[in-house]
């Protein structure tokens, strides 16, 4: 038996007989590129090659990995050359890589993208079918560990962003066989009791393989079917399982669907106050509005001076009297013209009548007066009667005969002393 | 479940379509004033909710389905 000095000396050793080794020290072999990490500040890649049994730490130095042609990541087939060696700081067995070649995807990553798109197809993922985030939950359901960092990140950022919260934690294996079958149990447990209003399935980062509990096609079901809404932060920005994919949110952590789950407590108060005054501003321009339309209704003639619109119709009734008025009078008017007129005519007409019939009066009287025997005797003649007989012939006078001569102004009585016969040609 | 008498996003929606109605000015006086009120009643109603629920962490047991009170043990 060799006794080794020191742990360092067995490593060293071993390491030794490992990389002189005439297969050990010159292999290469391929596998599935997992846990991959980068250091950033040597450009170091470590990660895992494996299969479905097993798995072989590797390393590759940043002189060698800045040669690759392709950016590695987990879930990838590559095949890989470089030499076993042992880790001394861990003991760990490893290879150190110094080339890589790409070897189509590897078998789970595979199998993920394949049923990433059959159900993508179905429709699982369709964001129509995403239901909204309440509010304001009264009750937050979460499915993850009990134990570790996601269910301490949740609560502590409630307790920072609102206190005003109750969780209902539905504890689950977040890793490994039992994984998917937990997550469902939780998401059933909620549905059927209905005692939340949102449900958290939670988890921190991991590889591929430590997430893949949440590619369980049953389980991407069950989320897609759950009438509660579902915030999914499972792993980190870079993963994406169909847990997240089937969820109603997707978050890339536990801490963000702990903010978004509820809203802060300061910024519900605000939006309600936010709100009250909204809603004061508005009754209060509305107020405004109807006042403004009242003083404009107040200052009017109308109400100002009642009088105004009896004003109005007196005023409307006064022209329209005056207007009837005025064509009644025009009316009388013409039938008193035409009276006048007739009356004027009657009487001008009666007038010439009277004195047409005045004239004829006078004429007759004149043609009277010619004839009456008086008129005659003023002329100068005389009418010489006897016995009340007048004398028109000298043959009825004798003389001696006592006669009676009239002249206009009186009467003589005469007698008779000669008589003198006209001859027949003075006749 | 919230309870189904009183739904906080659809008070704070209806709260929300008040203030609408109010700001386009087409309400009558009487309306207006039903309608400020009742939009007071739903921003009061709001603010009891925002603070109703009190603190509480809870977890199943998963052999009994019994809510047991829950501890943060952090990391």
């Amino acid at each position: 038996m060799f006794e080794f000095r020191s742990v360092s000396d067995l490593n060293s050793y071993a390491g030794g007989l490992l990389e002189s080794h005439e297969v050990l020290g010159s292999v290469s072999v391929s596998g599935e590129l997992t846990g991959l990490s980068i250091n950033r500040q040597s450009g170091h890649m470590y990660f895992s090659l494996k299969d479905s049994r097993a798995q072989v730490s590797c390393v590759m130095f940043s002189s060698y990995a800045g040669r690759l042609n392709f950016r590695p990541e987990d879930g990838i087939k590559v095949k890989i050359t470089g030499s076993c060696g042992l880790y001394a700081p861990y003991g760990k067995f490893q290879i150190k890589v110094t080339t890589m070649q790409r070897e189509g995807t590897g078998d789970l990553m595979e199998q993920y993208m394949l049923l990433y798109s059959r159900l993508a197809e179905e429709g699982l993922f369709d964001a129509d079918h995403k239901k909204p985030i309440p509010v304001l939950p009264r009750r937050i359901g979460v499915i993850t560990s009990p134990t570790g960092a996601v269910i301490h990140d949740i609560i502590n950022t409630l307790n920072r962003r609102n206190p005003h919260y109750d969780i209902l934690l539905y504890p689950v294996n977040v890793q490994g066989e039992k994984c998917p079958g937990d997550v469902i149990s939780g998401i059933e447990y909620f549905s059927k009791s209905r005692s939340v209003d949102v449900i958290i399935i939670a988890r921190g980062g991991g590889s591929l393989e430590e997430l893949f509990g949440f590619n369980d096609e049953e389980l991407a079901r069950k989320v897609y079917a759950c009438d509660i809404p579902i915030i999914s932060a499972v792993g980190h920005e870079i993963n994406n399982t169909l847990c997240d994919a089937a969820a109603d949110l997707r978050v890339p952590t536990p801490t963000a669907a702990a903010e978004l789950v509820i809203a802060a407590y300061e910024d519900l108060v605000n939006d309600i106050a936010n709100r009250r005054i909204l809603l004061n501003m508005a009754v209060k321009n509305l107020l405004s509005v109807h006042k403004r339309r009242l003083d404009n209704l107040k200052n009017h003639k109308a109400l100002y001076s009642p009088m105004f619109y009896v004003q109005k119709q007196r005023n409307l009734l006064d022209s329209l009297e005056e207007r009837m008025l005025f064509s009644g009078n025009r009316l009388v008017d013409r039938e008193k013209n035409r009276l006048i007129n007739d009356l004027t005519a009657l009487r001008t007409g009666f007038d010439s009548m009277i004195r047409s019939k005045q004239n004829e009066l006078r004429i007759y009287i004149d043609r009277l007066d010619s004839l009456s025997p008086l008129n005659v005797l003023k002329r100068g003649y005389s009418c010489i009667t006897r016995n009340d007989t007048v004398i028109t012939s000298v043959k009825d006078l004798d003389i001696g005969q006592e006669i009676k001569v009239s002249m206009a102004d009186g009467t003589v009585d005469v007698t008779v002393d000669r008589i003198n016969m006209n001859s027949e040609e003075d006749i | 479940m919230a309870d189904k008498k009183f739904i906080y996003e659809e008070a704070v929606a209806e709260l929300e379509s008040i203030v609408n109605s109010l700001n386009n000015g087409n309400v009558s006086l009487d309306d207006s004033i039903k309608l400020y009120s009742r939009g007071v009643e739903l921003a009061s109603l709001c603010n009891d909710k925002i603070s109703e629920v009190e603190k509480k962490i809870s977890m199943i047991d998963r052999d009994t389905l019994e809510e047991i009170p829950f501890e943060d043990k952090g990391e």
